[in-house]
């Protein structure tokens, strides 16, 4: 049960990750690889705040998915839209976010120094919770709620919401929305701004999670985030939530039951698995471009 | 013809879908191309459209490239408010790149495009749209995995207009049963309807129908054109583009005929219909 409940909520922050890598895949078919660089940096920025500005760890939260925004505008104004029309504007938006992840990271060495940055020591609450004879804290059951509603909200938005409407419409055919009068650039710019706001909260919650921050923690977690939308399917939600939470379980549970060096071996090798038997993935039946 | 350029252009007249068009760089606004004498025949003089109503789009010496390929090589049109007028020509005669032009999705080379007087020569779709200006976008372009209501929600983007939903769907009772499905399922001729209909809830004051037969059985095709009447008739200014020239011609006031990029013919509809040249090379025998 502990070991259940563990997977979860590192699962959790694995789908909360991913699902706003899905999410710029899924409307704008690119593939950002400076999220994960969002996910660092935003770690950083949730320790610099309660450290320097004396805030609560909850506090941090809101101020860290708003910066969060402002770096997915940043990142679609730099790496993205300059070459949006070319024709190979995959690839190009590809490599220029690797790039300016590249460039994220350098600003926090240069500003944080290459070591393991931590949380002041009484930071969190002490509160915990046995559930089924398990213990959990109440950070823990905060990531897991904080995760979820995030998730559910956004699946909201975009099934119900005029925004929502717009991005499904730019996922199936962009130059239709751009004749029904959408601002295809305003909401490809509103999408990243999302998408890099949820991967910024998933980045400041691993680092409470685990307290602590490194520079590589954005590359850990990269591959992780590109298995689980492959697994749940490209650019599905509900794929990257099961995907997420399939992934932080079968960790937890490799660790448990093997050892600790079998984790990653387990964990992407039941993804291949899964590949092997449903190659679209869990979610990806929803063929969203070809109609 | 005085052409600099040779080419018996191999489109790219890709209409909407898909690629997304290279489009010519901004040259400084309002460059009249010299090197493209305006249309082979000029349109009478401006404002008195053939109607002699108000024109509420003129068209001058419109040229649109895509890379080095010339689809429109100096067109000159115009509409009359309340007017219909067609477009009619070849595969490849440049009619889907003038529509894109007018519309914003593509940006001309040069030339010039006045909406109700006002210059939108580089105002891009999104803002036409709400200025009342809207495209049917050829092959209908329906969103299929979005709902037939979600469709049509999207064409009131700017507006918001509920009440323009609803006489949609009083207009087409066919798209109100079914307004949950997605409009994937629809038929073909259903879905022109509901491109129409996404068009229409915009409440334009001039659109654009960009080969709305194309693919659909006769009687289909019958009821299309119906609309399209009706439409006119309540007072939308109709610019149509239709390979189905004879069709397009018995519905319009007012006809251009199109040969590689430029007019080849113009004139009152009737008298397009008479003029045997015009029959014998476009509307076949």
């Amino acid at each position: 049960m502990q070991q259940l409940l563990n997977g979860l909520f590192i699962g959790s922050i694995y789908a909360l990750f991913a699902i706003g890598f899905t999410l710029v895949f899924g409307v704008l078919d690119r593939l950002n690889l400076a999220h994960p660089a969002v996910f660092a940096v935003s770690a950083f920025v949730g320790i610099e705040l309660v450290e320097v500005a004396g805030l609560s760890i909850w506090l941090t939260l809101p101020i860290v998915f708003v910066v969060g925004g402002l770096l997915g505008i940043i990142i679609e104004r730099v790496a993205f839209r300059p070459l949006k029309n070319r024709p190979d504007a995959h690839f190009a938006g590809l490599i220029s976010s690797i790039a300016l992840a590249g460039m994220f990271i350098a600003l926090l060495q240069w500003r944080y120094g290459p070591n393991t940055r931590r949380f002041p020591a009484d930071s969190f609450p002490s509160t915990t919770f046995t559930i089924f004879g398990a213990q959990v804290t109440l950070l823990q059951v905060a990531i897991l709620v904080i995760s979820v509603v995030l998730m559910v909200a956004l699946a909201l938005l975009v099934a119900r919401s005029r925004l929502g409407r717009g991005m499904r419409a730019i996922a199936e055919n962009p130059t239709a929305a751009r004749v029904l009068g959408i601002n295809v650039d305003r909401v490809t710019m509103t999408t990243f701004a999302i998408s890099s706001a949820l991967g910024a909260v998933a980045g400041a919650l691993f680092a409470m999670n685990v307290n602590s921050a490194q520079l590589g923690m954005g590359s850990a977690i990269e591959l992780k985030g590109l298995a689980v939308i492959i697994v749940g399917g490209m650019g599905s939600l509900p794929g990257a939530l099961v995907g997420g939470l399939l992934l932080g379980l079968a960790e937890v549970f490799a660790v448990q039951y093997l050892s600790s060096s079998w984790r990653d071996l387990v964990a992407f090798g039941l993804l291949f698995l899964i590949l092997l038997v449903r190659p679209q993935g869990l979610f990806g039946a929803r063929k969203v471009r070809e109609v | 013809m005085s052409e600099p350029a040779e080419t018996e252009s191999p489109m790219p007249e890709r209409g909407a879908a898909g690629t997304e068009s290279p489009m010519p760089e901004r040259d400084a606004a309002g460059t009249k191309s010299t090197s493209h004498p305006s249309a082979a025949t000029p349109t009478d003089d401006s404002r008195s459209a053939a109607d002699g109503s108000e024109a509420i789009l003129v068209v001058r010496d419109l040229v649109v490239t895509y890379g080095r390929v010339e689809a429109v090589r100096g067109v000159s049109f115009e509409a009359g408010a309340g007017a219909l007028i067609t477009l009619v020509g070849a595969n490849g005669a440049g009619k889907s790149s003038i529509i894109n032009a007018v519309s914003g999705i593509v940006r001309p080379r040069s030339g010039t495009i006045l909406f109700e007087g006002r210059d939108i020569t580089r105002v891009p779709a999104h803002k036409l749209v709400g200025q009342g200006l809207v495209q049917v976008p050829e092959g209908r372009q329906v969103l299929g995995t979005l709902t037939i209501h979600e469709n049509l929600q999207l064409g009131t983007w700017h507006s918001g207009d509920t009440a323009a939903i609803a006489e949609v769907y009083d207009r087409f009772p066919v798209l109100a049963e079914r307004r949950d499905l997605p409009a994937g399922a629809l038929s073909g001729g259903e879905q022109q309807m509901l491109a129409i209909g996404r068009a229409l809830v915009a409440r334009p004051r001039l659109i654009l129908l960009d080969e709305p037969s194309m693919g659909l059985a006769p009687k289909i095709v019958d009821e299309v054109f119906r609309v399209i009447q009706e439409i006119r008739a309540s007072g939308t200014t109709v610019v149509l583009i239709e390979q189905n020239a004879r069709r397009a011609l018995q519905a319009a006031d007012h006809g251009y005929v199109l040969s590689s990029g430029e007019i080849a013919h113009q004139g009152p509809a009737a008298e397009l219909l008479a003029d045997d040249r015009v029959v014998q090379a476009y509307l076949g025998v």
